[in-house]
């Protein structure tokens, strides 16, 4: 027993994919409710893309989290895969499945293009790589007051500096909408949370079962859980560039 | 009834197999599927030619025996039911069959439709027993043991270990025989002494007879002639993870 190692076994490596994905997944709804925000108007989206670019070192912390737990996943995925194809050599002439549905023999196909996205997305909108006038976008806001302080070792304040402005931050309102104005970006887009949707119809589920949480009454409503939360993610995404590209969501702020 | 069948032929292990074709004008649709076969092969001996093995034995559902895959299904298209219980009249006149062994790397074909699942008999014997002799079976009620419990170890014991599980899965995963032997004593006060060990022993020798993991597709629970549940799959990586955190 003393050379097994059990970190190593098919049912860890599953733990792994369910852990990471319990993550990502918490992640992508946070995500979703954040954009929705786009419907509330230019002041309230640039204030909420002004505080989340504001948390400095929390930032940080949150982009490695959700890095490792992307990497490991893929990883894992990938090494499960390659481990089940070599279980089967020789496959049967004739399928014919009772369960399981044609995104859940899929995942990895749809996890792929939902990787490749993210890369996408990435370079779009976070890097600017892919359209670096986005970076120059700058919208100025205020007057606010901002004020700050020093207090000493017994807890008097010594110090207070106040002053009311006008500031000047990044306009990713104006950016998103410019974004979503070019037909095959929103649709790219679009496809991109579709993907997601069929991933995470059959992974919400999933995700309980391997960790543990499954029975005769549990896994029809975990099973009905995962789908409402899949496509209510299609939904909310999608309902974002729709919006841009077919109602004229924020038509204002491009020229 | 007439029927074409599709059945694969193979030599031995280390042959290369391929698709035959049969026909068959006289069948009763009061049949088993196993007579049905073996009428296929007393026609075969009369002809000279080598009948198709199979594997069979007890022919009343309960030894696990019969494996094959039927048009994509193991052991056919009828809900919780062996090759041996699956009547002809569940197929059409007309209707062509197509016979598959069981296909997994841990499950080698030995001849036609007979594969070696010795990787079972393995798995069981790297921990799915408890060690201490019982002695004859105790007083009724002697031992507590809770109803549900009680039931749904049953549920767990009725594997059969016919493979279906791992014929079904796309993966060739062996997950829900493995968590059902372990399932089986992880309820009942008599496993508990070896609950850890019996579970890190017997994925131990899963993981290394070259079964695939588990992708939560529950083609092995619609398969299986007993009706286990997946729900012993989650219990089995409970219990794992708790026995690898622990030791």
């Amino acid at each position: 027993m003393s050379s097994y190692n059990p970190f190593n076994s098919t049912i860890f490596n599953k733990v792994i994919m369910a852990g990471t994905g319990v993550i990502l997944v918490l992640f992508v709804i946070g995500h979703m409710v954040g954009n929705l925000q786009v419907f509330l108007g230019a002041d309230v989206f640039n204030t909420y893309a002004h505080f989340l670019k504001s948390t400095g070192e929390l930032l940080w912390i949150m982009r490695l989290v959700l890095l490792l737990c992307v990497v490991l996943h893929v990883y894992t995925s990938l090494k499960l895969k390659f481990l089940n194809m070599k279980a089967r050599p020789e496959g049967y002439s004739v399928t014919s499945y009772v369960k399981s549905t044609l995104y859940s023999r899929t995942m990895i196909y749809s996890g792929i293009v939902i990787f490749l996205f993210v890369v996408y997305h990435l370079l779009h909108f976070t890097a600017f790589v892919t359209n670096p006038e986005y970076a120059d976008y700058s919208e100025n806001y205020g007057p606010v007051l901002q004020s700050s302080g020093m207090i000493d070792h017994s807890g008097n304040i010594i110090q207070v500096t106040e002053g009311e402005g006008i500031f000047d931050r990044h306009d990713a309102y104006k950016m998103v909408i410019t974004g979503f104005n070019k037909p095959i970006v929103a649709i790219v887009y679009i496809l991109a949370v579709l993907f997601l949707a069929l991933h995470l119809s059959h992974a919400i589920q999933s995700m309980f079962q391997t960790l543990g949480w499954s029975g005769p009454k549990t896994t029809p409503r975990l099973m009905l859980v995962s789908k409402l939360i899949g496509w209510g993610l299609f939904v909310g995404f999608a309902s974002i560039p729709v919006s841009v590209l077919i109602f004229g969501l924020g038509k204002g702020v491009i020229g | 009834m007439k029927l074409t069948l599709n059945i694969w032929r193979q030599k031995d292990k280390n042959s290369k197999g391929q698709f035959e074709n049969y026909n068959l004008n006289e069948v009763s649709p009061d049949m088993s599927f196993l007579e049905m076969l073996d009428v296929l092969n007393e026609d075969l001996l009369h002809k000279g030619d080598e009948p198709v093995a199979f594997d069979h034995d007890c022919r009343e559902g309960i030894c696990g025996a019969c494996s094959m895959t039927i048009n994509g299904r193991p052991h056919g298209p009828e809900k919780q039911t062996t090759t041996c219980q699956l009547h002809m009249r569940k197929f059409n006149d007309g209707e062509t069959i197509t016979i598959e062994p069981f296909r997994a790397k841990p499950f080698p074909v030995i001849r036609d439709l007979i594969v070696d699942r010795t990787s079972f008999d393995r798995i069981q014997q790297a921990g799915g027993f408890v060690s201490v002799n019982t002695g004859s079976s105790p007083d009724s009620n002697a031992v507590p043991i809770a109803k549900v419990a009680a039931d749904k170890a049953f549920d767990a014991a009725a594997c059969i270990g016919c493979g279906a599980c791992v014929a079904a899965c796309p993966n060739g995963a062996a997950m829900l025989f493995t968590s059902a032997k372990i399932g089986q004593f992880a309820l009942l006060p008599q496993g508990q002494p070896e609950r850890k060990e019996r579970v890190i022993a017997m994925v131990k020798q899963m993981d290394s007879e070259g079964f695939g993991a588990c992708t939560n597709h529950y083609e092995c629970e619609a398969a299986c002639p007993k009706g286990i549940s997946v729900e012993f799959i989650a219990m089995m990586n409970r219990d794992f993870m708790k026995a690898s955190f622990s030791r």
